[in-house]
Order: structure tokens, then sequence, then C-alpha cells
């Protein structure tokens, strides 16, 4: 008992600490404490935290963020009747109304709070892809920012790789954006023309080298060819003498099995890690076709082999190793072109059994440009320029503007511009001097990050300017064009009218592909597709081609509804999805052709039409050996509907294998037995009957009814894709889900506008943007959440012109 | 010839011996002619008679008719046995011109071309050079003409020993003078007991081995009234040959053939029975397999159903690339008899290759290794890949 005062003590102090206080959130001890003990401590107390929430301690500082997004989610549940759950004595209505109305007053009060916090200059650093479009608007040179010589990956926030307050920059950083600076102005403005290189690859070097003669002799020089078998390539590393564009050209034929795959070429630069170009290829073999891409090196040799992607059995020991001494013709007399001991390429009638290439020649030719001085040196160095400090104050004011998305201010000008004395002073020449200043610009902060906001005032809505490029960066993830400077600087942008416009003028730009590719990636997490490779015995089919076109289904897919302005519904469920000749194998639905997608019906028995059955997003979480349907349930809360579950606990026990002799059992049997721990219940109770519904697709996302199971005996038992939502709602599976996914569209809706708004904001959503996002959500409702009219709404809302 | 030997005789001209010879002697006792002659018609062909050469052409991927091939006897005098080929200096015949006689023949085994020796099948490296043989050949036109030795396609090629045996006859022997170092025999059919009307002279000296019981006898155990059976040399120049080996009896001839036998089976087990693809059915990935005859049945029984065999691709000289590296493993599906023809063994195999390699097609010879049988590296010089690495 002689304890107490001190206790007693401490806990007031902690109590003021935390911003616990009487004072600092009225009516609580009288209105809420009470509720709480009745109707949520027992399961969210001290001697339990279902869901990881405890409210008895949960801060009652509503102008810290976090603490007020639980509250407001407390609030959500207690107004929705989600809680007390069934079970439970359910409060009075009023009650619960009395509890909802003093929790959004302590929010409205916080959020004061916060605004007056709030910075006055927001950075919000540009992704290196961002980084790369930016320069190629900027000075004509393609960067190439995922190169090992390039800029390091942006790390990411739910999937979101532009979000301003995890992109740091560190001294590493620094560096490479100097190099990249300097790199990009040498290819700009080169000293030197560069000389044109070109050299054609025939098979007597990618092959037969120095066996010309010998195949003279037998007389079949001129009809010597080179095939590649699945999986295996030519080496065509090159010499590249300066950074630039370069043109490939690869003489062809494809040959594809009458019931097979096409094979696909790719050409990989191993050195840069860089896909140089990839193409499914189907030829007669006596009409190759010839492939023709444009592609930008950095100076060097780069290893770049060409490969047949295409299924096949392995290549060792020696199958498909090339014999020296055998020169290939054509498919018809393949038998004497080939070694016996190599993979049967054709049938006795020389058909195709498996796909295969034979390539004629691969040319390479560049730099591209064509012209002499180049044209940036054109338009910097105009040859009737003074050469003076004048004509480089002129040529830094105009690209420090561009550069900073904004008109350069004089004291910035000021520091450039004595840069370029300096250098001057120094024994430069003139070229030299202000190629110091350009890379002085672009290594500023006001290039490398969007800056909103001024130190000197005190302003919540973005200027022109920042509204150009905060509009810019998210439909194109580039600098504005002249166009938006041009009503950035007669400050007409802000316009409802102008804006709209504007969108619909962006959105029929090409450089919109970057939005409609980009943010379905980051939404969707596709950047997960491929992370657990699947194990090869189990999935012999998966490969690059098949994960790439898994991938592009989700973006083919977003960019047909954004184009056809079709209603967000579309994402939950169609009877339409997009699909190449590789894809549509791998669904088993016949009749695709070609790499290209096409829009495809969707049939019942097909079991496929929407977001959800699409192979990347069932695969992107599975873990290379088999499905996750936890994974999957977590990907659609945190996804689809913007929930995301709290982690798991640690210490969970894994999921053991079914002991031998027992029967086999499926993944989802063995979570029941798995859940016994009333804490996880809770929350397993809300993720896996979403993730259970898509049982019936295998971790690479193929369709099935039986789960494959090695451990345990007996036959592979059925799976079972039945659930019940936390609201009680039953399906059969997991078209029946979607039908019921369907019927919350508003719901999605509300996510999908706050997701939208993450990356068009480069931000997280705060509790302070749910009234903007609420209403953004009720404006599409009112337009049956068309895609189109929702990124317009967001994009002339307050909250997209407001930082 | 045992009875579980895969060999087949029947496109062997039996006219060529035993209805041939006899008419021959008669021929060459009135031209009062030596000895080498007796001997060169006792071994002499249709050629000599009423009867043309026969140029029948092998046609790919069949086994050729019975009664087809041609029959030229001669002695070793140079062998490839990696490639099987080699030449022979064959017995002077009636019917050529004295400026032809000598002339070096060369020859290529057929794929399914065999060889016997002591009365057991054998390789061509199992022959020592200046063995007497017997053989069985087609006419390959761009080699020449048949008189000129066009008749390069080898079908079957044995030794006396193996040659007398199966045609069910031996050597009677009449006298022994070993200080000349002569026997005199006579011909003996063992089926009827029927001698030869004209007795034989052989050569015999201290290089003679004599073959008795389960060991090795003497020159001083041969004794008037024996059965024997000989190999010879040179026999085709002045005389009717030296004996290199004789064999007195039974045992000592059982004793040579197993021993044979054995040399032979352990050369398939590493080198795998050699057969030709009849189909392949490129969707299911099945090979349909004929073995070609001249191996030791008992062989087949290691090929069990549904076990894994080794596929190795060969080329028509029988000799495989690189056959660790190059083999496929392959289920058998089904083992059949079929209707035995010259060169066949009577055996199909349906085999289910893991991959379907270029050799996997109609008429390409594989050799089939069974599931427990060494598959290891063969030496150098008999592998075809990288490359022959033997001095030219």
């Amino acid at each position: 008992m002689r304890l107490m005062p001190p206790l007693r003590t401490i806990a007031c102090i902690l109590a003021a600490s935390l911003g616990i206080s009487a004072a600092a959130s009225p009516g609580f001890d009288t209105v809420v404490k009470p509720f709480l003990a009745e109707h949520c401590v027992r399961c969210h107390g001290e001697k339990k935290q279902k869901g990881n929430l405890r409210l008895d301690t949960l801060s009652r500082d509503f102008a810290a963020p976090l603490s007020a997004s639980h509250w407001a989610d407390v609030m959500e549940r207690i107004s929705t009747g989600e809680m007390p759950p069934e079970d439970e004595p359910k409060p009075k209505v009023a009650e619960a109304a009395r509890i909802a109305e003093w929790i959004a007053g302590q929010i409205k009060e916080g959020e004061k709070t916060r605004l007056a916090r709030r910075e006055r200059v927001t950075f919000h650093k540009l992704t290196r892809e961002e980084y790369a479009n930016t320069i190629r608007d900027l000075l004509g040179v393609n960067f190439d920012a995922t190169d090992p010589t390039g800029l390091p990956e942006d790390p990411s926030w739910q999937g979101f790789e532009r979000i301003g307050s995890v992109l740091s920059l560190s001294p590493a950083h620094v560096e490479k954006y100097f190099a990249a600076a300097e790199a990009v102005l040498n290819e700009a403005l080169p000293t030197v023309a560069p000389k044109k290189f070109s050299k054609r690859k025939d098979v007597w070097d990618l092959r037969y080298h120095g066996q010309r003669p010998k195949a003279e002799k037998l007389g079949i020089a001129d009809q010597a060819r080179v095939e590649i078998w699945p999986h295996d390539g030519l080496d065509v590393s090159t010499d590249f003498p300066v950074s630039g564009d370069y043109r490939m050209r690869i003489k062809v034929s494809g040959m594809k099995p009458p019931l097979g795959r096409a094979p696909h070429v790719s050409v990989y630069a191993k050195d840069l890690d860089r896909m140089l170009f990839e193409q499914d290829v189907v030829t007669p073999e006596d009409q190759p076709a010839t492939l023709d891409f444009t592609f930008h090196v950095p100076a060097g040799r780069r290893d770049i082999r060409l490969t047949c992607e295409a299924p096949g059995p392995s290549n060792l020991p020696r199958h498909g190793r090339y014999d020296a001494g055998r020169f290939f013709t054509t498919i018809k007399d393949s038998p004497t072109g080939r070694q016996p001991w190599q993979w049967k390429l054709t049938d006795e009638d020389g058909v195709p059994l498996r796909p295969f290439l034979i390539v004629d020649f691969v040319e390479v030719e560049g730099p591209l440009q064509s012209t002499w001085p180049t044209p940036q040196q054109q338009k910097f160095f105009s040859t009737g320029g003074t050469q003076d400090v004048a004509q480089a104050k002129e040529i830094v004011t105009s690209f420090a503007s561009r550069a900073f998305r904004r008109p350069a201010r004089a004291d910035e000008i000021g520091r450039l511009v004595k840069l370029v004395e300096s250098e001057l002073q120094s024994g430069e020449k003139f070229e030299s001097a202000v190629k110091a200043a350009l890379v002085a610009t672009l290594c500023a902060k006001d290039f490398l990050y969007l800056v909103e906001g001024s130190a000197g005032q005190v302003n919540p809505r973005l200027n022109d300017w920042e509204l150009a490029a905060r509009l810019s960066y998210f439909l194109w993830s580039t600098m504005p064009d002249d166009r938006l400077f041009d009503l950035a600087r007669t400050n007409g942008l802000h316009q409802p009218s102008v804006l709209r416009g504007e969108v619909a003028r962006m959105l029929r730009d090409p450089r919109a592909a970057r939005f409609t590719t980009g943010f379905p990636k980051q939404w969707l997490q596709l950047k997960h597709v491929g992370m657990f490779p699947p194990d090869k015995k189990l999935y012999p089919d998966y490969d690059a081609h098949l994960e790439k076109s898994m991938i592009a289904e989700g973006t083919e897919y977003f960019r047909e509804v954004l184009e056809k302005n079709l209603s967000v519904r579309e994402f939950l469920s169609s009877d339409w999805t997009l699909l190449n000749a590789r894809l549509a194998e791998h669904y088993g639905i016949a009749g695709v052709k070609g790499d290209e997608f096409q829009r495809v019906a969707l049939r019942p028995e097909d079991h496929r039409g929407g977001l959800l059955t699409q192979a990347g997003v069932l695969s992107l979480t599975s873990d290379g050996q088999r499905h996750r349907p936890v994974h999957r349930g977590k990907w659609v809360l945190e996804t689809i509907f913007n929930k995301p579950p709290p982690p798991p606990p640690a210490n969970v026990k894994p999921i053991e294998p079914t002991p031998a002799g027992q029967p086999k059992a499926t993944l989802r049997m063995k979570l029941e037995a798995h859940k016994s721990d009333e804490n996880c219940a809770a929350c397993h109770r809300k993720i896996d009957p979403l993730g259970v519904a898509f049982d019936n697709y295998d971790a690479i996302g193929r369709w099935r009814t039986e789960e494959v199971v090695r451990d345990g005996a007996g036959a592979n038992p059925k799976v079972d894709p039945s659930g019940v939502l936390p609201d009680g709602r039953k399906f059969a599976d997991g078209a029946e889900l979607r039908r019921l996914l369907v019927a919350d569209t508003d719901k999605f809706a509300a996510a999908f506008v706050e997701k939208l708004g993450t990356y068009a904001l480069r931000r997280a959503m705060t509790i302070d943007d749910r009234r903007a996002l609420s209403a953004l959500a009720s404006q599409s409702k009112a337009t049956d959440y068309r895609l189109r009219k929702i990124v317009e709404a967001l994009v002339v809302s307050d909250l997209f012109q407001q930082r | 010839m045992t009875n579980h030997d895969c060999i087949t005789e029947r496109n062997i001209d039996r006219r060529s011996f035993s209805a041939l010879a006899p008419r021959h002697l008669s021929l060459a006792l009135a031209a009062a002619v030596s000895s080498f002659v007796i001997l060169v018609s006792s071994f002499a062909t249709a050629a000599d008679g009423d009867k043309k050469p026969t140029t029948y052409q092998i046609q790919p991927g069949q086994f050729p008719p019975e009664g087809s091939a041609h029959y030229i006897a001669g002695e070793l005098i140079q062998m490839d046995h990696v490639n099987r080929t080699g030449q022979l200096r064959p017995d002077r015949r009636n019917d050529q011109r004295t400026d032809d006689y000598d002339r070096a023949m060369f020859f290529a085994m057929l794929p399914y071309g065999t060889f016997r020796y002591h009365g057991a099948p054998a390789e061509l490296r199992d022959l020592p050079i200046g063995t007497h043989l017997h053989g069985q050949f087609y006419f390959d036109a761009k080699q020449g003409r048949p008189v000129k030795g066009g008749f390069s396609s080898g079908f079957l090629l044995e030794d006396d020993f193996s040659f007398h045996q199966r045609q069910q006859r031996a050597w009677r022997l009449d006298a022994i003078d070993l200080n000349k170092g002569n026997i005199t025999v006579t011909g003996l059919s063992l089926a009827d007991h029927k001698a030869d009307e004209k007795p034989t002279v052989f050569k015999v000296n201290a290089a003679t081995r004599v073959w008795q019981g389960r060991g090795f006898g003497a020159l001083t155990n041969l004794a008037a009234g024996q059965t024997l059976l000989v190999n010879i040399t040179v026999a085709t120049l002045k005389g009717p040959g030296h004996c290199t080996d004789i064999w007195l009896d039974d045992e000592s001839r059982q004793l040579a053939a197993a021993r044979q036998t054995e040399v032979h089976r352990a050369h398939q087990k590493t080198h795998g029975l050699a057969g030709w693809i009849n189909t392949v059915d490129n969707e299911k990935s099945h090979l349909t397999i004929t073995l070609f005859g001249g191996f030791n049945a008992a062989l087949t029984n290691d090929f069990k159903l549904k076990s894994r065999v080794a596929a190795l691709v060969a080329e028509d000289s029988l000799r495989a690339y690189d056959q660790i590296n190059d083999r496929m493993y392959c289920e058998v599906l089904e083992i059949r008899s079929v209707p035995a023809a010259p060169g066949s063994s009577g055996l199909q195999f349906v085999i289910k290759p893991e991959n379907l390699l270029e050799g996997f097609r109609p008429r390409r010879i594989l050799r089939l290794l069974a599931a427990n049988w060494p598959l290891d590296d063969l030496p150098w010089e008999e592998m075809l890949w990288p490359a022959d690495n033997r001095v030219k």
C-alpha cells in the first residue's frame, strides 16, 4: 500500500506525456470510457487485444495523425454496426451515435492543430523513372535509370514508389545524380562529332566462325543459317563507341509448332540487367522477318544475348549444344544440318515440334543522332551567339526555368552565371563552362524534387506552376509540356474547365501510357509478380514471357477501363479481359494469336473476369511453391478495400506437413486446424474468406478443381472455395464472391479513390483527407464510377490542388 | 551355332557350299589342278557356274530378302574395327583372270551385318588378322563392277570354325605327317555323315594351337579318324592353308564358343544392342525399334517392360558419338516378336524417350543399354564426338 503514491505519480506523468487528460479530450470519462468498458475492452483491453488493437490505452492525442486514424476506424466500425460483433450485446443506437459524434468532434479539432503544424514547403523527390522521363523531355537524351550505372531503386510504401516521405536522398544518391548529370549532358552536348558505327553479324560471326571456306566447298555457304533452340541463344555482344541510341535489326524466322507456342525473341543486355527487346515471332521459314528496334546504351562493350524464349527441355548435358562442322540450312533437311544427338527440331515432314528461331543476321548501327551539331547544341549554342556571360545567362535562365518547372529566380540564375564565369576564368571554353552550370542545375534540389509551397508564406493551395508539375507527373510521369507551362504562366490552369480540358488532352497523349502502366503496377503491387520465382519442377511452363504477360494483363486491363471510360466495377468482375497468345494458352482460352494484347470475351467456364482472377494478381501472393490464401485475402483487403489487416503476432507456428500415411489435406484444411488462437482467429475471419475463395487457382493462377498435395497419402483433395464474409454473407466460390464484391462497389470506389489520390499527391492519404475523399467517392457514384470521370474529378478537386 | 545366338542365316546362299563344292571338286580333278585350286573351288561361289552373282541392291530401312547375298571368302588383311570396315584377300576363283588374283577387297559392314568367331557372335576386333573368313556381301554400285570387288556391303563374316559348324560340317582326319607338317583331312557332313570325294591337305607347325578338352593339347594328340574343326591362315596363296587352330573334340569346341560368347556379351553390355527405328510417333514420343541379330539372345532378358533403358544415337557403322552425354533414357513400353528377316533379331521394342533427338527418325540406328548395364565412357577412339582421334 505504501507504494501507491509513487505509482499514482508515475501514472500522472505518463498520462500527461501521452496527452491523456480530461482537458485534452473533454467528455471522454463521461461519454466514451463507460461505453468502451461495456462493449469493447473485454476483447480490446489489457487481457485480449483482438486484431492487435487495445482501446483502453489508445492515445487520445487527436492532433497525432496515427492515433486520430485509429479513432476514426473505431468510429467507423461502431457507426456501421460492425462492432461490437454479432455475438456480443449491442449498444443502443443513440449511445453509439454519441460515441461517434464525440470521436468525430475530436478528429476535427485535431485537424486544425495538424494544419497549423504543416510545413510551409513540401518536397517530393522524383522517382528514377520520372528522372529519366524528365531528362528525355529536357535534353532529348535517354537515360537508363535502372542500369547499374543509373540510379538506386526507389523504395515503396504499400506498392507506391513515389511517396515523398519515403524517397530519401543519401550521399550515394548525390554522387549518382552528379554522374548522371554529366553523362546526359555529355551525350546531349558532345565535344566531338560521334562517329557512325555499323556492324552486321552474319552466320559466320554468330556461329560458324572461320568455317565459310568449308561451307563454300560444300556449296552451301549462301544457304547457311543459324537455328536457336528453346532457351538457347546467340552472343551478340557489341562494343558501343559512345553512349547513345542504337538500332538493332535481326533477320529471323520464327518456327511455331502447329499446336504449340510461338518462339519468343528476347534481346537482353546482361551487364545492364535490361531487356532491350522482346517479341513473339512467327514467320514461314523462307520468309524471315526483320525485327527493327532502337535502344539506348552507355558506351563500352555490352554483354548482349539473343535468346529463343520458349518451352523446351533443358539443354544440358549437351543436346542443345551446337556442334562445329555442321551447317544448318533448312528445316527440311535438318537431320543433315544437325547432329543426331541434338534436340529434334522438326518431324519427318519438316513440321516444327517445338518453337525455334532461325537467324540470318544481327545488325547494329548508331548512334542514331543524324545531325551535327546535335539538336541540343544548336539550341544552346547557336552559331550566332556572342559566347560571353550574357549568352551564358540567357542559356542557364532558359534551362533552369524548364528544369525547375517554374521561372528561375534571379538569385538562382546569379549563382549559375557565377559558376560559368569562374569556369571561363580558369580557362575553360565557353561550351564547357556553360555545361558546368547545366550540371549544377540538374543536381539542384529544385530539379530533383517537386517543390510545393513557399518558405515565406502559408498557403495550402498550389500555384499554377506547382499544379502543372503535379498534373504532368500524375498523368505523364514527367515535366510539364509547353502548353502546361503557358497555362501556368497565364495563371489559367487552375480553372476547372481548363483542368478538365487538360486531363482529356493529356490522356490522349502517348505519355499517358506511363499512367496507365505506372498506376496499376503500383496500386496492384504487380512488382511482386515473380518475386518468388515459381519452382521449375512444379511449374515448368512458367517463364519470363509468361511473367511479363501476367503483369501486362493488369496494366492493359486498366488502360482499357480508362480509355473506354468504364466503371471501376469492372475491376471487380467482368465478362472480358485482355490477353495475348501466351497468357491465353496459360488460361486455356483458344483463338488468341500474337503477342499483342487483345480484348477477349470470357465465358463462365473460363473462370476469369476482373482483376481478382488475373494470373498476375493470383501469383504475386504466392511463394513460388504453393498458393497462399491468407496472403491473397490480405492483398484483397489492402488493395481492393484499402483496409490492411494488422501484422501477424510474433511466434506464429508454421503449418506442419501432413504426416506420411495420413490423407492429403488442402492448405485450407491445414489453416483451419492452425487457427486455434482466438486472437488470430478474429483477423483471419476477415482475411481468409477473401483468399480461400480463389483456391481454385494455383500458385501461378491456373484453374484447378483439385489441390496437388505432395505430403500425405491418397488422392489429391478437392478444392473448397466457399466461405462466409464477416458480415454473414455466404459464397460458394470465387465467382460468387466477386458478385458480392460488386454489390459493395461503393466501398471499393472509396478505396480506389484513396489509392489514386496517394499516387497523384505522392503522399499517404490521412485522416484530414477523408472528407475530400468521401466527396470524390460520392461524386464517382453519380457517374456510375466511370474511371475517366474519377480521374477528372480528382484533378479538379481541392484535394489535388492543395498541399 | 548355338540356339541362343540371334543370327540370321537365311540369306546365305547355301548352294555355295554343300551343293556346289562337290561339283567343283570334280571339275578341279578334271583339270588336274593343284590343291590350291581345289581349295578355291571348295569355296567357289555361284559366279563360277551357272548362276551369276546376285547384285541385289540394299534398300534403305529394309532387311534384304533371303538368298540375296553373295558369298566371298578370303583372308582378313586389314581392319578398322571402330568403323567395322576392313579388307580381305579373296580366295582365288576359277572365273578370275590371274591379274585379279589376290586383289584386296574393301568391305564395310551393313548396320545389321554380323561377325562370328569360334562358333559365337563376335565383333570385328575379335578376329585376328590373317583369319580365313567366309563372307556374305551385297553389291554396292558405288564401289565398282561386281567382278572387280563391288560386293563391299558386308552382311556376315565368320571364321572356318563358325562356318563349318553352322553348315554342320567338319573334317575327318585321315593322316598325319608331322615331319612334313601335313595333315590330310576329308570334308564331312555331320548331318548325313557323307564324306567329300577328295581329301584336303593342311599345313601344321609348332604355332598351331591344338584345343583338347578344357585345355590345350599338342600335335602329337592328333590321330587318324578324329573329327576336327580348324581355323586356317595363309589360305589363299599357295596351298589350302596353315592351321592356326585345331579342335579335337566337342568339349574343346564348346569351350571356345562359350568363351567367345562371353567376350561378345561383355562388349554388347558396354556398347548396347543395335537396332534401327521403324516408326516414330512424335506426338506420343514413341519409337518402334527392331533389334539387329548377331548377339547372344540371353542378353534380351535384361530388357524388362517398364524398365528404363538408355538409347544412344549411332551411325550406320554402329558407332555412337558420346554415349555418356548423348544417352536418352527411355521407358520400355512393349517387347514383341516380329517375323524374322535376314539381319533382324526378330525382336521389336516400343520405347518412350524422355525427349526426342534428331537421331530419333525412321531408319536411323540406336543402341540400347538395359537398365542394369554399365553406361560409361568408351575409349575416345571409339567415339564420333568430338572427333576421331586416331592418327590417320
